[in-house]
């Protein structure tokens, strides 16, 4: 079975160098390796999956380690539960993704490496999952911040790709030096990388209350940044230019998620760890609702969804920082599910228009029926509509929080409180971004034609084709069913005793997402069908701003001082030694007259000088 | 043993007297023969000197025969008058001895043969120059031998008088008259002064003889004062010789003046000469003031070396630049005196074969840099450096022979010997003196700059492509081969040089 | 059967140049012979690192014959898990130039006739040079080799590099002849100090047996130390990098950054730690120095406007990793300076051959003349964006390991050193990771996508799809060439496997340093 896991990291990786190598053979090289080999990834994702969800021994193996000075490094794989339905979740949103593609990136020349790419993130964010020694997993890690690099920057012409992604690397690659210092120090206080190990012993307890804060913190610096929360929350908004499929994947399955799912992973750090904890619980509050706001606000149909992705992350930390892991581990998997299934809807609506700016759709529903049902579905499960799966998981996560509020003992009371009004803002803004949105892409008159130069091919809107058409319904099938599985989270955790349904806080938080929806809906009726609130816009995040003043700027100007000052201070000790050698060798030349006498008189000072010297010596 | 009847071992005095004579009978071949019709008449002289140097050579190694390779002492003209302890000897031959034998036997075959190329232009006559060169060359052979200071003053003076003459042989060579003037000035007054610091030395030790000079300074009879002020102004005399700071201003226009041959015979044979009485006087005769004067040479030796170095920095003009450049070289042969102040007697004398092994390569490679200057000088006697360029295109056997001179000269392989010539003085200052062993790895470093340019030139592309017009006179072309390959075989085996020349001094 | 293969390894390119000059008259031929000779190079040294039982000391693992008695110096050659590493990647490296040159060869500085055959010569004699140095375990011998890579390099620039600016190439040639001289003497001095303590230069008996202490001990190692930080080069004695590595030809400049390096780095590993006692104050200075190097050189890159420049600056931080590694007297620390040494070895030859082939093909590394190229050259682009990947440390890649496991070992130091200084350095250490990242993205942005930097923050908010105009392949430069995929192919292999499986060096470096260095943490 270990090999098993191995192959499955090593295929994408596989394939991506086929599809690199062979891939502008031919449609079928180009097409058939990178779906071929994602859909095998995915069988090979239930076969090791299955097994290991409910009631199942973990599967820990070590397949090579390295003797290295103090702790070695291994590399081995762990598959417990938490990695079966991470692995579920990845893979399927893969292979839909590279199904999606065919018809998204038709006859787009780069297609090679763009499936290359996707290829490499799903063996990368697989080898997070599998990893059970922490440099694995770093490398996991990184290979994805890679990834999305690359993939955002596909559009390298455009000039925003090229500076998304750049910032999307930069940051998160500053927040992954957290990671790297945590597996520096729990290395030097454990003697070993192994997470199962480190973990093990953790929970085991005879640590003292916070004695582990450090490597707790560091880890949550790395999530912060990978997971796009406060202050670190910019990169993921301006990560859109790249193709809308792989928006789907960092924000459903990979990437992102990868933060939660590492906080998932090392919870037993966090447990011991209340200072880490009240962190997450403070910078989750404050993220959810900054970003939903955004989302509220801003005119772009792709930046709504990756804000309220930053929100809905936000809100899976704010389950796990009260100790709810079931909690927050199902609100990811939902997430994923009807995040991935928003974005690729997002993404046929963008390839019918041509454009991601809201103020340019409209009257969509006849034009694109398919999309429309989808979406719709979609919109409806982020705003936890009774009975799709967001409803649920959210439901689950508000009402831990409550509970850790009134009688938690993990973080104090006040943070527990300030987590859960946050919570329930956050969920009514929710619904009214989603349905703003839903309403201006949907129903809204549509806009005069040519109002927007159009980059697709077609000057009319036209329903995608059927390789786009097929992953948004099977989509669906998660999102409306998915909520079983918070009913019976057995299925997925094996044994135990989960408080996850809240039957009195559902009644009350449907009724404020009908509220809410009525408020929206009369609003939008005063503006005339419209935009609901148009005139308003919100300025760019003001941190974007701080980091421009607070670093960008004093780099360069340090840059440039280096610069100046390697070739005017530095070089000029070099020069100057030689110019001195020099100098010192025309004073000499002087006495060297060539007149005899004067050589005479040299000699003779010379013979005194030493006979003097004599005179001291003796 | 009162051994009265002065008994003389002619086979040891052999190779001097060898010389000698070789020169009378030089001298007369050349006046009786009168004016040569043919270049191969005109080469008679230089043949007959080649001939005796070889001889000289024979008899020397029949030394070895005798076991002085072995550390054995071969003495004679010793003092019958003293009647009591072993009587002290003005001629000895032990493995020092022999090694600057060594040295100057082939440095002198080596200018003999550089001394053919002024039978072209005729203007030498090549009687008189021979003759003068083994005389001087025989002062040469008796400094290594003497043993007393009476001896080493006055054979020091039989290297340098045939000198004055030989630098200002060529006829209606107004330069080369002058540059003779400036050498015999400059070292008259060295030599005064060399002569009141023997007196001085006489003065507080009774004795001419080193080993009593030494025997009363370890006893402690004798003013110490007088004896240290005595030492340092002998080694004026001998520092004019070696050319050290500040007695070296007579080098550069004597080099330039003088013909190549003669400037290569200055810098090798005559120097050597210098750094033997050096060694014998401090080594033999003052190592009990060791405290004394080895700080006054350690800044002596640092001075040195740095003014050849920058002043070379701004030479042109080729036989200039080596002449700076040896000047630099005796300061670096100087830093084993500089780092034995606290040493006792028999580490003294270790160390200083430090500066013999450097001497000993200095003369293969910088001889050979001298061969080359002279096959140059026969199409460029103006001797720009940029004359040098594209010499290995055009005399690739010359260039070679030059380039190889030049990167040993500055230490660097593939002239490994040179190299290691560096290390071996490097590792003698290292720990005594380490201060002194900087300033020297400056100044390699400095050094290195003109060489290095001279080296570009020598492969850049020639200005004037066209035939070549050197001329290359057999013999010169034999001493280039035979300096080239001495320094290519020990770049291979550096120990066939140092191990035997390293060994010299340590008892 | 060792000692054979060890003298054969320095014999092996001395024989080929020897043929190859004589030879020279028939340019392609002796080129040709170069590169075969190349070959055989590399394959023996893979042939002596299979045999080499990964520890010295034991008797038939070395040579050992006495060379100047009167010095008692020894010819003492020997190979470990320190530097059979290091000797692979030199004679890969060689092969890859040779390989390189005979395919197209430069143009002649001077504009004379073509001398390729005599660069060849001059290659292979560097590599003789410094393959001896990577198995000499006599202080002087290692002293000897370290001299001879100098003339031959210093010919390299000064008669093939930059041939539009002759005044710049002689300046850095002569410079870098000058600065290495003079670290070396120094060295040599420091050596004959250590001698004078330890009584002997054999390194191995001084690793052992030599405990240094005392004011003369710490003279020592500083000259030593001094030395070394030339050639590695140390901040700030760097000055003479950027100008050699710029204006060297192509194959100069990779065998500059790629080989010459390490005879720096290596020398701190295998002569320079086991004369210096970690009490000293000077090991936390050298770690200091070697960390601002870092800082400081990713600061330059960020303001370069030369591609090759910008390649040289970077070389300066990644060895500051290595320095740092060695100065925390860890075995990991050895581990991850030899790694990181292998890597950059990789991973800057690589990017130099990259730079070399822009230059062959747009007359210019000019940043601001060089746009697009992922437009204009695809496959190239494509490599160069790899390149630059491994060289920010991307994990997976070979430059990751060595870097993070300098950072640790920095962490996890030696006991006798300040504990709270060296996590400081380490932290300052990983900013510089962050820099490297920074100015490596920024290459990418101008030179291979094109257009201008526009801070990354100065995005509104609302995407409008800016599209900079591509310039399609203009007509006479070709993408890359199959015999610049020869080139490529080894490093760009090697990189990927030892970023996936650094164990393969890891595990010997461990055990070789154990066994060298005793009482190592």
């Amino acid at each position: 079975m270990s090999w098993v896991v191995l192959l499955l990291v090593a295929l994408p990786f596989a394939s991506a160098a086929l599809s690199l190598f062979v891939g502008h053979r031919g449609e079928v090289a180009e097409r058939g390796i990178a779906v071929g080999a994602s859909a095998i990834g995915l069988g090979l994702a239930f076969v090791v999956a299955f097994p290991h969800l409910g009631d199942a021994t973990p599967l820990g193996h070590v397949f090579a380690r390295t003797s290295a000075a103090g702790p070695a490094i291994e590399l081995s794989v762990y598959v417990d539960q938490l990695t079966a339905a991470m692995l579920l979740l990845a893979h399927t949103v893969a292979f839909l993704v590279q199904v999606y593609s065919l018809g998204y990136m038709a006859g787009d020349p780069r297609y090679p490496s763009y499936a290359a790419l996707i290829s490499i993130f799903t063996g990368a964010m697989t080898l997070v999952v599998v990893a059970d020694d922490l440099w694995v997993l770093l490398v996991g890690w990184e290979l994805m911040g890679m990834c999305s690099y690359f993939l955002i920057s596909h559009h390298w012409e455009l000039r925003e790709a090229r500076a998304g992604a750049v910032k999307a690397f930069l940051m998160t690659r500053t927040a992954d030096l957290g990671l790297l210092f945590a597996i520096i120090v729990l290395g030097v206080r454990f003697d070993t990388y192994r997470i199962s190990t480190i973990m093990g012993e953790i929970a085991d307890g005879g640590f003292g209350r916070d004695e582990l804060w450090l490597p707790a913190l560091l880890v949550t610096a790395a999530v912060i940044g990978k997971s796009a929360q406060f202050p670190l929350h910019t990169w993921l908004p301006d990560a859109m230019p790249g193709p809308t499929p792989i928006s789907a994947l960092i924000h459903a399955a990979t990437m992102v998620a990868a933060g939660v799912f590492l906080v998932a992973r090392t919870f037993p750090l966090y447990l011991s760890a209340p200072a880490a904890l009240t962190t997450l619980a403070l910078v989750a509050s404050l993220t959810m609702i900054i970003s939903a706001t955004y989302a509220l606000f801003t005119n772009d149909l792709k930046r709504v969804l990756a804000w309220s992705t930053v929100s809905q992350l936000a809100y899976m930390f704010g389950a796990l920082a009260v100790g709810a892991y079931a909690a927050g581990v199902l609100h990811l998997l939902a997430h994923g599910a009807f995040k991935a299934l928003l974005f690729l809807a997002a993404g046929s609506v963008v390839h019918a228009v041509g454009t991601t700016s809201m103020s340019a759709m409209g009257g969509l529903r006849e034009k694109l029926p398919d999309t429309f049902v989808t979406m719709t579905v979609g919109f409806g499960a982020l705003a936890g509509v009774v009975p799709l799966v967001g409803f649920f998981t959210k439901d689950a996560v508000i009402g831990s929080v409550w509970d850790a509020a009134r009688h938690g003992h993990l973080v104090w009371p006040w943070v527990a409180w300030v987590l859960f009004a946050s919570t329930v803002l956050t969920a009514v803004l929710t619904v009214a971004y989603s349905l703003r949105a839903w309403l201006m892409v949907f129903l809204t008159a549509a806009p005069p034609l040519a109002a927007e130069p159009a980059v697709s091919e077609a000057a009319e809107p036209h329903e995608a084709p059927l390789s786009m058409k097929v992953p948004l319904y099977l989509l669906t099938v998660p999102t409306l069913l998915g909520g079983l599985v918070v009913v019976y989270p057995q299925a997925v955790f094996g044994d135990g005793e989960y408080h996850l349904v809240h039957p009195g806080l559902a009644v009350v938080m449907t009724l404020l997402v009908v509220a809410t929806a009525l408020a929206v809906a009369w609003q939008w009726r005063r503006s005339g069908g419209r935009d609901p609130w148009h005139p308003f816009v919100l300025p760019h995040p003001a941190v974007d701003r701080v980091y421009a003043v607070g670093v960008v700027r004093p780099v360069r100007w340090l840059a440039r001082t280096v610069r100046a000052g390697d070739r005017d201070v530095i070089d000029r000790y070099a020069d100057g030694a030689g110019a001195a050698t020099r100098g010192l060798g025309w004073v000499l030349r002087q006495a060297q007259t060539g007149n005899v006498q004067t050589y005479l008189m040299v000699v003779v000072v010379g013979a005194c000088a030493i006979a003097v010297a004599a005179g001291v010596a003796s | 043993m009162t051994g009265v009847a002065q008994h003389i071992d002619w086979q040891l005095i052999a190779p001097p007297v060898v010389m000698a004579c070789t020169a009378v009978v030089v001298l007369l071949v050349d006046a009786f023969a009168g004016a040569p019709r043919t270049r191969g008449q005109a080469l008679v002289p230089a043949v007959l000197t080649v001939a005796g140097l070889l001889a000289a050579g024979g008899y020397a190694l029949g030394a070895l025969a005798r076991d002085v390779g072995g550390g054995a002492v071969r003495e004679t003209f010793c003092a019958g008058s003293v009647l009591e302890g072993p009587a002290p000897c003005s001629f000895a031959v032990d493995r020092l001895t022999l090694v600057f034998w060594g040295i100057v036997l082939f440095g002198a075959v080596v200018v003999a043969l550089l001394g053919t190329a002024a039978v072209a232009e005729g203007r030498t006559p090549q009687g008189e120059w021979n003759f003068l060169l083994l005389c001087s060359a025989t002062g040469a052979m008796v400094i290594a031998a003497s043993r007393d200071l009476v001896t080493l003053l006055v054979a020091l003076e039989v290297v340098s008088l045939p000198a004055f003459a030989m630098v200002g042989l060529r006829r209606g060579d107004r330069r080369a008259a002058e540059a003779s003037v400036k050498f015999f000035l400059v070292s008259v007054v060295s030599t005064a002064v060399a002569l009141m610091g023997i007196s001085f030395l006489y003065g507080a030790s009774g004795s001419v003889f080193l080993t009593e000079i030494d025997l009363a300074l370890s006893t402690g009879s004798g003013p110490r004062e007088v004896a240290v002020v005595g030492a340092l102004l002998t080694v004026v005399g001998l520092a004019f010789k070696v050319a050290a700071v500040p007695f070296h201003m007579w080098v550069p226009d004597t080099y330039v003046g003088a013909p190549v041959a003669v400037a290569a015979y200055l810098s090798v044979v005559s120097k050597a000469a210098g750094f033997v009485g050096l060694i014998l006087v401090l080594a033999h005769g003052l190592p009990e003031l060791a405290d004394a004067w080895s700080p006054v040479l350690a800044v002596l030796a640092a001075l040195t070396m740095t003014v050849g170095n920058v002043l070379a920095l701004w030479q042109q003009h080729a036989v200039r630049l080596l002449a700076w450049s040896s000047v630099a070289q005796a300061g670096y042969m100087l830093v084993p005196f500089g780092a034995v102040a606290a040493a006792s007697p028999e580490e003294i004398s270790a160390v200083l074969s430090a500066s013999t092994g450097y001497l000993a390569v200095y003369a293969v490679i910088n001889l050979g840099a001298f061969a080359v200057a002279a096959v140059v000088g026969t199409r460029y006697p103006a001797q720009r450096l940029s004359d040098y360029r594209g010499l290995i295109r055009e005399e690739p056997g010359a260039g070679w022979a030059l380039a190889f001179a030049l990167v040993a000269l500055a230490g660097l392989p593939p002239g490994v010997i040179g190299l290691l010539a560096k290390v071996v003085v490097f590792s003698s200052a290292a720990g005594p003196a380490t201060w002194l062993a900087l300033v020297m790895a400056v100044n390699v470093a400095i050094g290195l700059v003109y060489y290095a340019r001279w080296l570009m030139e020598l492969f850049r592309p020639a200005g004037a492509v066209g035939g070549s017009t050197y001329d290359v006179p057999n013999g010169v072309g034999v001493a280039i081969g035979m300096t080239l390959t001495a320094g290519v075989v020990f770049s291979v085996l550096p120990g066939l040089l140092l191990d035997p020349v390293l060994a010299t001094l340590t008892p | 059967m060792i000692p054979v293969l060890l003298n054969g390894l320095l014999v092996a390119p001395a024989v080929f140049a020897l043929l190859t000059a004589v030879l020279a008259r028939r340019e392609r031929l002796a080129v040709a012979t170069a590169a075969a000779g190349s070959l055989v190079t590399f394959g023996w040294s893979v042939w002596l690192a299979v045999e080499h039982d990964g520890a010295l000391g034991e008797a038939g693992s070395t040579v050992d014959a006495v060379w100047l008695t009167a010095l008692d110096v020894h010819w003492a050659l020997g190979v470990d898990g320190i530097s059979a590493p290091l000797v692979l990647m030199t004679t890969l490296v060689f092969a890859t130039a040779l390989l390189s040159l005979f395919r197209h060869a430069p143009a002649d500085a001077e504009g004379g006739p073509s001398r390729t055959a005599s660069l060849a010569v001059l290659l292979l004699v560097i590599e003789a040079g410094v393959l001896g140095a990577f198995l000499a375990l006599d202080m002087v011998l290692f002293f000897v080799f370290f001299e001879v890579a100098l003339i031959p390099m210093w010919f390299v620039i000064n008669a093939w590099g930059d041939a539009y600016d002759a005044r710049a190439r002689r300046r850095a040639a002569t410079r870098f002849l000058i600065f290495t001289v003079t670290g070396s003497a120094v060295m040599l001095v420091g050596f004959l100090v250590v001698r004078a303590e330890a009584g002997t230069f054999d390194i191995v008996r001084v690793a052992s047996s030599y405990t240094p202490s005392g004011a003369t001990a710490l003279a020592a190692s500083v000259l030593v130390a001094l030395g070394l930080a030339v050639k590695t080069p140390l901040w700030p004695l760097h000055i003479w990098l950027p100008d050699a590595h710029s204006k060297a030809p192509t194959v100069g400049s990779v065998v500059l950054a790629a080989v010459l390096l390490k005879l720096g780095t290596y020398g701190f590993l295998r002569f320079w730690m086991p004369v210096t006692s970690p009490e000293w104050l000077l090991v936390p200075v050298v770690a200091a120095l070697a960390v601002v190097g870092i800082v400081y050189a990713a600061l330059a890159c960020l303001a370069q406007t030369d591609l090759k420049r910008l390649i040289a600056y970077s070389s300066v931080g990644h060895m500051g990793f290595v320095v740092l590694g060695a100065a925390t007297f860890t075995v990991g620390g050895v581990q991850a300076a030899v790694f990181a040494s292998v890597a950059h070895g990789l991973i800057t030859g690589l990017l130099f051959f990259l730079a070399g082939s822009i230059k062959d093909r747009y007359g210019t590394t000019d940043l601001a003349r060089l746009k697009v190229l992922y437009g204009k050259v695809p496959r190239l682009a494509g490599v160069f964006a790899f390149a630059a990947m491994a060289s920010l440390g991307l994990p997976g890649l070979a430059g990751f390991w060595g870097e993070m496991l300098a950072i640790r070992a920095a962490v996890d130091q030696a006991a006798a050193l300040p504990e709270d200084t060296y996590r400081w350095l380490a932290f300052v250490a990983a900013l510089g990771v962050i820099l490297t990242s920074a100015y490596f993205l920024a290459l990418i942005r101008t030179m291979l996508q094109g257009g201008p930097v526009t801070p990354a923050t100065e995005v509104d908010s609302t995407v409008e799809l800016v599209a900079d105009t591509v310039p399609a392949g203009e007509p006479g430069v070709v993408d890359a060439r199959g015999s610049e995929w020869v080139t490529w192919a080894p490093l760009v292999l090697l990189t990927l496997v030892l970023g996936v499986a650094p164990g393969l060096l890891l595990t010997p470096v461990a055990d070789a340093t154990a066994s060298f260095l005793v009482g190592l943490g």
